[in-house]
């Protein structure tokens, strides 16, 4: 056999493809307990008998016809790939097989890896790994990703693996066929449902999903917030304990007034420095992510994290379809708007598993203008938070609400209708602790190298065009828009332009314009429904195309403008 | 008896067996993927009340289909 250099890594959604990714080629690709988790290939490198190959995460499919956008890459890599490891999920092996015996017609070698073999010996399946060998004429290794066991055997077995020898089968023949490999390898025994079944059957009933969804939310909730809380806390005592002294030290150094002390510390607040005011690069722009950001965005991943690792979602998803379905969405549509709350961008890139580019237009729209990411979630909750709970209700009743009617608005007026949901529902789990924390740290290192360099590149831009009284001119061209609609001062228009780097450097500039509650309020959700961040902006672009994407942002706009005056003339 | 009725109107708890899938060819495909095709039984886990998806055991696979699919998919029941 000639050595492989592109090697695919191919399986039914939601069988554990990510997490034998990981251990093959050592790059943590996320992974989470519900399908379509990996809506992009990734690639790394790993070695194969003494040489480097190229190794391939491909999007999770169950067949090779395209019925989907995730699908269609799938099916399209596979005419790139010298190898196929073929990860099967060994409690599901009807449902699977048929895929592998597609893959089997191709002319690729194609090496299986029967992953998650830990889980059949609890569930009562009994599987004759030599049997299947041989009826399928490919090597079959017995693995559990999660712990590692059986990868190396199935690395060192890989030049075992040769070209299908099996002819083309219509549908119908290649289920038969699945049905007669089945039977002769696999045997179950009886066995009482387990705790984790329980649960999972009672979350998708309406008298007891209900409930449980209403815990799960309540606790996640308070979860995050009391972490969330904690962690601020924490730095913000480091903050005024360590990098106060060391900046006051600074400031004299510099002199106040000087263009230096304005870029670097910023204003002095009756001669102290104030980390939310000041807005200098080394007092507020560092003090913002990391002391006031990063807390929330550590908490908010590790819940989410959790509840997707255990399964939870797509219950979520089955329990919310209806609503969903109003919006011209369906169930799974949900996934993608909880990952928008920690960041809208891995949120937009999700909606590329709905089905119809009407659902992901929807989809993504709402999403870059309702969804608040948690950077500026924490931010909201920071400046208005000590004006009391009701204003910080007040801007998310004003988001969900805008959410929802907006949805109903865009399924009504765009043509088309939206497909049902088919979604595979995995078992409950505990969560592997080794995952969680690898997806955890990706998401925190994710945001600690993009976000902190761009707030600190906005508070030095706002600082150089504020030193050069560059936006008086734009703040005296929207000045009616911000006066007489928002009921603001028009200096207001700065946040937002900032708030186009980053929302949580927008919000922030907010604090040093001394307002009042109710326009805190405006302004707030205003930065929260326009112009999303560049990196949204870019990503929006790229799933929607430039056409859909200007539609979007001028619905956008509209949707702003409308609600930040009704906002104003309301409250 | 044996009847001929859709999934959506099998009670929940009751095991029955697909006759057939209607509707179009991308509909059956999708309803195929997930391992539902006739000839198998079928479990009907739990569902959402009014006109909300169904959710169907078939082998180790649980799934979630939205109610206008499920009415679309035949089953003999006995009773």
């Amino acid at each position: 056999m000639k050595k492989p250099k592109n090697i695919l890594l191919m399986g039914n959604p939601n069988v554990g493809k990510s997490v034998v990714f990981s251990r093959l080629t050592g790059i943590h690709a996320i992974a989470s307990n519900y399908p379509g988790t990996t809506v992009d290939f990734s690639q790394g490198s790993m070695e194969v008998a003494g040489e480097r190959a190229t190794l391939i995460d491909v999007p999770g499919t169950y067949g090779l016809e395209s019925t989907s956008k995730a699908e269609e890459i799938a099916t399209k890599m596979l005419s790139e790939g010298d190898l196929v490891i073929n990860v099967v999920d060994a409690t599901n092996l009807e449902r699977n097989l048929h895929l592998t015996l597609h893959l089997l017609e191709q002319d690729v070698p194609v090496i299986v890896a029967l992953n998650i073999w830990d889980e059949t010996k609890h569930k009562g399946i009994e599987i004759d790994v030599a049997k299947m060998e041989e009826l399928l004429g490919a090597p079959v290794v017995p693995t559990v990703a999660v712990t590692g066991e059986g990868i190396k055997t199935l690395v060192s077995r890989i030049p075992e693996a040769q070209n299908g020898t099996a002819a083309k089968r219509t549908e119908e023949e290649r289920w038969m066929e699945t049905g007669r490999i089945v039977d002769a390898v696999q045997s179950l025994h009886h066995r009482h449902h387990t705790l984790l079944e329980i649960i999972g059957d009672a979350s998708v009933r309406p008298l007891s999903g209900i409930p449980i969804a209403a815990l799960v939310m309540c606790a996640a909730f308070v979860v995050i917030r009391f972490i969330g809380e904690a962690l601020v806390g924490y730095f913000e005592g480091a903050f005024d304990g360590l990098w106060t002294p060391l900046m006051m030290r600074l400031s004299a150094l510099l002199h106040p007034g000087s263009f230096l002390h304005d870029i670097l510390i910023g204003e002095l607040i009756d001669g102290e420095i104030d980390f939310v005011q000041s807005f200098g690069v080394l007092t507020t722009g560092l003090f913002v992510p990391i002391a006031m950001v990063l807390p929330y965005v550590f908490s908010f991943y590790l819940v989410l994290g959790l509840v997707e690792d255990f399964g939870y979602l797509p219950r979520l998803a089955v329990l919310l379809d209806r609503l969903m379905h109003r919006m011209g969405l369906h169930g799974w549509a949900i996934i993608p708007t909880l990952l928008g709350l920690g960041c809208n961008v891995p949120g937009i890139m999700a909606v590329r598993v709905l089905e119809s580019r009407r659902e992901r237009f929807i989809a993504a729209t709402i999403i870059s203008i309702a969804v608040p990411c948690a950077a500026l979630q924490a931010m909201i909750v920071g400046q208005l938070g000590e004006h009391g709970a009701l204003y910080v209700g007040i801007v998310y009743l004003t988001l969900f609400v805008v959410w929802m009617v907006l949805g109903r608005i865009l399924n009504a007026t765009l043509r088309g209708e939206s497909p049902e949901l088919i979604m595979e529902i995995p078992p409950y789990r505990i969560p592997s602790f080794r995952t969680l924390m690898h997806k955890l740290w990706r998401r925190m290192r994710g945001f600690l190298q993009e976000a902190v360099p761009i707030v600190l590149l906005g508070v030095l831009v706002v600082n150089i065009l504020h030193y050069a009284h560059l936006f008086d001119y734009v703040a005296d061209a929207t000045a009616p828009v911000m006066t007489r609609l928002f009921g603001l001062p028009k200096e207001a228009i700065i946040a937002v332009v900032l708030g186009f780097l980053r929302k949580d450097v927008g919000v922030g500039m907010l604090g040093t314009l001394g307002l009042t509650p109710k326009q805190l309020v405006v302004s707030c959700t205003i930065l929260a429904m326009t112009f999303p961040c560049v990196a949204t902006f870019v990503i929006l672009a790229k799933e929607l195309g430039l056409k859909d994407m200007l539609k979007s942002v001028a619905i956008m706009l509209a949707t702003a403008i409308i609600v930040g005056t009704l906002l104003n003339v309301v409250l | 008896m044996v009847q001929r009725v859709p999934i959506t109107d099998v009670s929940v708890g009751a095991t029955v067996q697909v006759v057939e899938i209607l509707g179009g060819w991308g509909v059956r495909a999708r309803v195929h993927s997930i391992g539902i095709r006739p000839g198998v039984m079928v479990t009907k886990v739990g569902g959402i009340a009014g006109y909300g998806p169904v959710v169907l055991q078939v082998g180790g696979t649980q799934a979630a289909l939205g109610y206008g699919v499920c009415s679309k998919i035949v089953v003999e029941q006995v009773g």
